[in-house]
C-alpha cells in the first residue's frame, strides 16, 4: 500500500513540476478553426482563418505567427477545409509534412482570398472530392490531384469541380 | 466472558448488578427457596408466570431440592426447551438470550426458553426490490431469519451451525450450508475463520465483513450481502456458504466474484433473454459510470483532436464563460455529487428526496446558468452517477465510485495514457483479489462468460458451478 501511495505521489509531483510528457489544453481558451485559407505572396505565406491571420516566410512560421497573434489557443485539428489561394498549391508538400491539419480536411483552390464570413457554412454544403489525405497519397505515388476551384461570383462563392 | 465462582444467588446477582432490566424473584416451593431470573424485554413475563412459576408452585411439592430440580427438568414445567446450567457463565448466556433461569440452591439451575414475541416481523426488501419474487426480507433476529430460510429451503440437509462471536456482544452467528452439496473444505474454512474472530463485539456489517474476509486493502466487497431470503437460498443451492448474524437484517454469501456482484435478484425473476440483456446493460453502465468522467477529461483537455469537430465545438462553446479548467470542473462536480448522495443518505427519507431535487435540479441548473460549470461536464458527471446506480450492490458501486475518482485523477494528469494506466491498475487489483480462495475475476476466465454476462436457460443449466467444488455437481436431471 505504501508503495502505491509513494508511486501516486511521485506521479503527481512530476505532473505539477511539468515533468510528464503530456500537455493539456485549456478547453475554454481553444479557438477551433473551421476553414483555413492560405496564399503564397512575394513576402511568404499568409494564413487567414476565423481566429485571425498569420504571416511568415514558411508555412510553419505563418502558423506560429497565427498562434501568437490569436486571443486564445488556435486549434488547427478542427479545420474542415483548406483553401489554397493563388500559388499556394506549391506549398502543399510543406503543409503535408508539418501535419498541422487533419488528413480529412477538404481541399479547395481559389484565385484569391475569400471573405471568411459564411465560408465554412457554404463549403460544408459543397464537399470537395479531394482531401489532404488524398493529396498526401497522390504525392507519395507521384501523381498530381486537382482540387475543385472556389470562385467568387456576384451571388457569392461558388465551387466548380 | 469469564465468570468464575459458585453457582449461587449472590454471584448471579453480582453479574447483573446495576442492570435495570434484570429481574429476580424469590419463591417458596414446599419449603424450598428458589430464585427466578429473567431479563425484561427479552423474555415474556406472562409466559414465565404461566409456564414456569405456576407449575412449580402447583406440582413441585415434596422431596429434596434435587428431586425438585429433577421434576422441574423432566416433568413439571411445560416449556419445550429446558437446559440445565452447569455454571455462572451458562446462566448468564442463557439470560441474555431470552431464557428465564430458575436456581435450585445446591442442586443447580435450569434455563427455560421464554422469549418475548416483540421483534420486527419480516417485511418487503428495501433495497433489493423485484417486480416478481417473494417479499420476505431478513430481519434483525437470527432465529426469524433461519425460519424464513427454512421456509424457502425445506431440506433437512440444511445445516445451521451456530456459534457465539464477540466477548462482550455475544453475537449469535449462524453458518448456513447444505450438507451433501456444499464443499466441505469451504464449510471448514468458514468455520475456522469465524472461530478465529476474538473481538469485543460483532455488531456492525463492517465488522462482520472485515473480520471474516481478513480485512484486505480493497474497497471491493469480498462477501456478498443480501436482504432477500430467496437469493440467500439460491446462493446455498449454488454451493456457497451463508452467514446470518444476529442483529443484522441481512445474510452474507461466500465466496463472491465479479459475476455474483453484477447479478441482480431480478435476473431470476425474468426470462433468460431479458435477464441477459439487463446484465449486459449493467456491465455497460458500470463501464460508463467508471470511465466517462475520466474519458471526458482526457478527451477535452488532452486529446481534443480526437473528438468530432462538431462535438468539440459544442464543448468549447459550452465552456467559453466557465472560469475553471475542465479538470477542476469535473472533479468539483464529482465531489458535489458524492456530497449530495451522502447528505441524502443521512437525511430522513422525505427530506432526502427534497434534497435531491434541490441539489440536482435547482443547484445544477443555477450553476450552469451562472457559468460556474459547463452543461457538458454536468451531463457527463450526471450520466456517470446514474450509471453507477444501475450497478447492483451498494458495496460494489461504492468501490467503483472510489475508482472513478482515481481514474479521473490519473486522466487529468496524463490524458488517455492516465486513463489506460488507471484501468490497468484496477484490472491488476481485481485480478489479485480472491474470496475464500475464489478468484475475483473467475467468471471472466472462461470463454462463455459464465454467469457474469449470460444468464443461461434454467432448463439447460444442469450443473452447478464446478469451480465452487460442490459435492453434488448436478442440480437437475
Amino acid at each position: 500500500m505504501k508503495i502505491w501511495i509513494a508511486a501516486v505521489g511521485l506521479v503527481l509531483l512530476l505532473a505539477f513540476a511539468g515533468g510528464l510528457p503530456f500537455s493539456n489544453h485549456e478547453t475554454q481558451k481553444l479557438l477551433p478553426l473551421h476553414t483555413v485559407q492560405v496564399e503564397l505572396t512575394e513576402d511568404g505565406v499568409h494564413i487567414v482563418s476565423e481566429a485571425g491571420e498569420g504571416y511568415g516566410a514558411t508555412w510553419s512560421e505563418a502558423v506560429r505567427a497565427l498562434h501568437e497573434s490569436a486571443s486564445g489557443e488556435v486549434f488547427f485539428d478542427t479545420a474542415e477545409q483548406l483553401v489554397l489561394c493563388s500559388r499556394a498549391i506549391n506549398i502543399v508538400p510543406e503543409i503535408l509534412e508539418e501535419k498541422t491539419l487533419r488528413p480529412a480536411a477538404q481541399v479547395y483552390r481559389s484565385r484569391e482570398l475569400q471573405p471568411v464570413e459564411g465560408l465554412n457554412e457554404y463549403l460544408s454544403s459543397q464537399e470537395s472530392d479531394v482531401s489532404l489525405g488524398d493529396l498526401l497519397a497522390a504525392q507519395e505515388e507521384g501523381m498530381r490531384l486537382q482540387p475543385p476551384l472556389l470562385v467568387q461570383t456576384k451571388s457569392g462563392p461558388e465551387v466548380r469541380q | 466472558m469469564d465468570y468464575t465462582g459458585e453457582l449461587n444467588h449472590e454471584n448471579i446477582q453480582a453479574i447483573f448488578e446495576g442492570a435495570g432490566d434484570f429481574n429476580s424473584r424469590l419463591i417458596r416451593v414446599g419449603g424450598h427457596i428458589l430464585y427466578i431470573y429473567s431479563i425484561d424485554g427479552l423474555t415474556s413475563g406472562g409466559d414465565i408466570s404461566h409456564y414456569v412459576i405456576k407449575p412449580l408452585m402447583r406440582d413441585g411439592f415434596g422431596g429434596t431440592m434435587h428431586d425438585l430440580y429433577d421434576r422441574a427438568l423432566h416433568s413439571v414445567v411445560y416449556n419445550s426447551v429446558a437446559a440445565p446450567c452447569e455454571d455462572l457463565e451458562a446462566v448468564a448466556k442463557k439470560l441474555v438470550n431470552g431464557f428465564s433461569v430458575v436456581l435450585f440452591g445446591g442442586a443447580g439451575a435450569i434455563a427455560f426458553e421464554d422469549k418475548t414475541t416483540e421483534k420486527r416481523f419480516p417485511s418487503a426488501p428495501q433495497v433489493e426490490n423485484t417486480v416478481k419474487g417473494p417479499k420476505d426480507a431478513f430481519t434483525e433476529t437470527v432465529r426469524t431469519n433461519t425460519s424464513i430460510l427454512r421456509r424457502h429451503m425445506r431440506t433437512p440437509a440444511l445445516r445451521l451451525h451456530e456459534t457465539i462471536v464477540g466477548r462482550r456482544s455475544l453475537t449469535n452467528v449462524t453458518l448456513a450450508y447444505i450438507d451433501g452439496l456444499t464443499s466441505t473444505e469451504l464449510v471448514e474454512q468458514m468455520k475456522k475463520r469465524i472461530a478465529s474472530i476474538d473481538i469485543d463485539g460483532l455488531v456492525t456489517p463492517a465488522a462482520v465483513e472485515e473480520y471474516i474476509t481478513g480485512s484486505r486493502p480493497t474497497a471491493f466487497p469480498l462477501l456478498q450481502y443480501t436482504e432477500r431470503a430467496d437469493r440467500f437460498a439460491q446462493g446455498l443451492l449454488d454451493g456457497r456458504v451463508g452467514i446470518l448474524v444476529d442483529g443484522l437484517p441481512l445474510g452474507y454469501l461466500a465466496p463472491v466474484d465479479f459475476g455474483y456482484l453484477l447479478s441482480s435478484p431480478e435476473d431470476r425473476g425474468t426470462d433468460y433473454i431479458s435477464a441477459t440483456f439487463l446484465r449486459a446493460l449493467r456491465i455497460v453502465a458500470m463501464l460508463v459510470g467508471l470511465l466517462l468522467p475520466a474519458l471526458y477529461v482526457a478527451m477535452s483537455a488532452f486529446h481534443p483532436e480526437m473528438l468530432p469537430t462538431q462535438l468539440l465545438t459544442a464543448i468549447i462553446e459550452s465552456k467559453q464563460a466557465v472560469p475553471f479548467p475542465t479538470i477542476l470542473e469535473v472533479m468539483g462536480l464529482l465531489i458535489a455529487f458524492e456530497l449530495l448522495q451522502e447528505a441524502g443518505v443521512s437525511m430522513p427519507q422525505s427530506i432526502g428526496q427534497s434534497l435531491s431535487i434541490i441539489g440536482g435540479l435547482v443547484v445544477g441548473t443555477a450553476a450552469v446558468e451562472a457559468k460556474i460549470v459547463s452543461p457538458a461536464a454536468l451531463i457527463v458527471v450526471a450520466a456517470a452517477g446514474i450509471c453507477g446506480y444501475a450497478v447492483p450492490g451498494r458495496g460494489f458501486s461504492d468501490a467503483l465510485r472510489i475508482w472513478r475518482f482515481i481514474i479521473t485523477i490519473l486522466a487529468s494528469v496524463a490524458g488517455l495514457f492516465g486513463l489506460t494506466a488507471g484501468s490497468l491498475l484496477l484490472l491488476v487489483h481485481l485480478a489479485g483479489l480472491d474470496s475464500m480462495g475464489r478468484a475475483y475475476l473467475a467468471p471472466f476466465s472462461r470463454v462463455s462468460g459464465s454467469h457474469s454476462v449470460i444468464r443461461n436457460r434454467l432448463v439447460k443449466s444442469k450443473h452447478r458451478d464446478s469451480s465452487l467444488h460442490p459435492q453434488d455437481l448436478k442440480n437437475q436431471r
